[in-house]
């Protein structure tokens, strides 16, 4: 059974996670920065790499502890070394290297959208309630799956072969979905991180209250593409603008409204991201069908999969369409380094390592790797 | 040498080209430069494995690792704590040294002039700056005003920055060669294991570069906040 130390540091979590046979999570730490970008209203890169190294040691150390493991125990060592920011992720492949050269075990590196994907195979931290060994061990995944990524630098569709092989079927245009939602909650005044606050205000509001945009790019398109939608909603809750540009003024801005009219606005702002990505999943499941190739399952993993009307609905279309719908728990949503470490053991069982010249890479197309 | 003697590296990723070296008690032994490449920084522990088998040694042989502290390249500080970091994880019983980059770059020019300045991260009129005579320190180091130094740094002085201060030419001022600000593995690694020696020990923790100042995006949004 080998246990590996995953790190992840690709964006504004810090992350170290211990994995047993690819699936027993034995710890996930996660330190957060946003604490730390609020104020900004994004990720400021310099902010994030000086939060990185500031947090690695306790962080690893606390996964080791968490786990019960010595690094003597450890089988192989690996990291999120794409996409993400360069200066976030060379702290992490840094830490990785060393580690791996120390205790003479293989490098992994793995690819972070991936790895999203994977999340769903992973049983969860074990807590007082469950049994240690056991959690709540998700259903197998049946191969070939749809996957969807959703979070806030990627929204991606995926022909899954298996975790190790992906071929890249569609994907946003322009905005991510997690990015989106954070500025619909710039918008809104929702705070930050905009996800988790909009979905909250969200659910206190009337999401037919106003017509949004379902933008579809067409039929038959599998690419997203949220900058209209989010535009969309800039008028509706500010009114028509006069002027263009920075000279652009508006009637009212959010907090000229009422907390019912916000909370309805992002009802529907959310309703209308949700029913077009329920509409990619259906067009997607019919390109695949219709190339013979039927997805058995969909896979669902991102940070955007912990909103709570997209697990719905998800979980409705599986329904609908008969097929299992595998999204990981809320805690391994988030970037986290569990399912880096559990990705890496696929990749160790395949063989698949990585030398000490591993490069850390600012943007990638997940799907490019070689077969299974 | 003693067959027992500690086997000590220095990091010094602090300028444009980093380096690795390798000691062996209280002996100096060889440095390396990590290739200059886009992503140079990332060949910092092939570079230090490749020294090190080069000389019969290993990551377990490390007892002390003495890393510069900058200012200077981010990335590069980052990346050689990191590593320092994480090799005294695996090796709770490492030694780690801290080593500020102005002490390094003032012990290489001891013969410059009666006394040194260095001056780093020079921005809007000010750097990080000390002042030496004979590599002890007189003033600094600090923040400060490249006019107040001027005034209150001792003649004559020679003055290690990477771009010019605009000092030269003042009464009894040189401003030495830009690559004098290159700084000197072999002297990294001779300060710091005269620290180690002096007990100076940092916890991994507690090992973290010499920023000076908020970054670039904080001061922009902070202007921006009060225009």
């Amino acid at each position: 059974m080998p246990v590996i130390l995953g790190l992840e540091t690709s964006c504004d979590e810090t992350a170290a996670s211990v994995v047993a046979d690819g699936m027993e999570v034995r710890s996930s730490v996660v330190s957060t920065q946003h604490d730390l970008h609020e104020r900004y209203g994004g990720v400021v890169p310099e902010i994030a790499s000086r939060a990185h190294l500031e947090r690695l040691w306790p962080v690893v150390r606390a996964a080791l502890d968490g786990a019960g493991v010595t690094l003597r125990e450890i089988d192989a060592v690996a990291v999120g070394n794409r996409p993400g920011l360069v200066g976030s992720l060379i702290v992490g492949a840094s830490a990785a290297k060393t580690l791996a050269w120390s205790l003479g075990v293989p490098l992994i590196g793995i690819d972070h959208v991936e790895a999203h994907l994977y999340a769903a195979t992973l049983h969860p931290p074990h807590t007082a309630a469950s049994t240690p060994s056991l959690g709540n061990p998700p259903p197998d995944i049946t191969y070939p799956a749809l996957g969807l990524v959703v979070s806030g630098g990627h929204t991606s569709l995926y022909d899954v072969a298996s975790p190790l092989s992906m071929t890249l079927l569609g994907k946003t245009i322009d905005d991510a979905v997690g990015e989106a939602y954070d500025k619909a909650a710039v918008i809104l005044d929702a705070g930050y991180p905009g996800g988790p606050n909009l979905d909250k205000l969200a659910q206190q509001g009337n999401p037919a209250a106003h017509k949004l945009p379902r933008p579809l790019l067409g039929p038959g398109s599998l690419d997203f593409s949220f900058s209209g939608l989010k535009t969309a909603l800039l008028y509706a809750t500010r009114g028509t603008p006069v002027g263009r540009g920075r000279q652009a003024r508006f009637e009212r801005s959010a907090a000229d409204l009422t907390d019912a009219e916000r909370a309805d606005l992002a009802a529907s702002f959310q309703q209308a991201v949700v029913d077009t990505v329920m509409t990619k999943l259906k067009r997607a499941v019919r390109h695949l069908s219709d190339a013979g190739r039927p997805p058995r399952g969909l896979i669902i993993g991102g940070g955007v999969s912990a909103n709570s009307l997209l697990r719905q609905r998800a979980a409705a279309l599986g329904d609908k369409l008969s097929l299992p719908v595998h999204i990981p728990p809320l805690a391994l949503c988030v970037d986290n380094a569990a399912m880096i470490a559990g990705l890496a053991h696929a990749k160790l069982q395949a063989g698949r390592v990585d030398d000490l010249t591993l490069p850390v890479i600012a943007t990638t197309a997940a799907g490019l790797g070689p077969p299974a | 040498m003693p067959a027992d003697a500690p086997i000590s590296i220095a990091l010094e990723t602090a300028g444009r080209v980093g380096h690795v070296a390798v000691g062996v008690g209280e002996t100096f032994i060889a440095s390396r430069p990590i290739p200059r490449s886009r992503r140079r920084n990332l060949e910092l522990v092939p570079t230090l494995d490749a020294l090190l088998r080069d000389h019969g040694y290993g990551p377990g042989d490390i007892a002390e690792a003495y890393v510069s502290l900058g200012p200077g390249s981010f990335t590069g500080l980052r990346m050689a704590i990191a590593t320092a970091q994480m090799l005294a994880l695996a090796r709770p019983e490492l030694k780690l040294v801290g080593v500020p980059t102005l002490d390094v770059l003032a012990h290489q020019h001891l013969d410059a002039a009666e006394h040194v300045a260095v001056l780093l991260n020079i921005k809007r009129g000010t750097s990080y700056c000390a002042c030496y005579r004979h590599g002890e320190p007189l003033l600094g180091p600090e923040l400060r005003a490249l006019d107040d130094l001027l005034a209150k740094a001792p003649r004559p002085l020679a003055v290690v920055a990477e771009v010019d201060p605009g000092l030269d030419g003042a009464d009894g001022v040189t401003w030495l060669d830009p690559d004098a600000t290159a700084p000197d593995p072999a002297v990294t690694w001779r300060l710091g294991f005269d620290l180690a020696q002096a007990g100076g020990r940092v916890e991994a923790d507690k090992l973290l570069p010499l920023y000076i100042r908020e970054p670039e995006a904080v001061t922009l949004w902070e202007q921006q906040g009060k225009a």
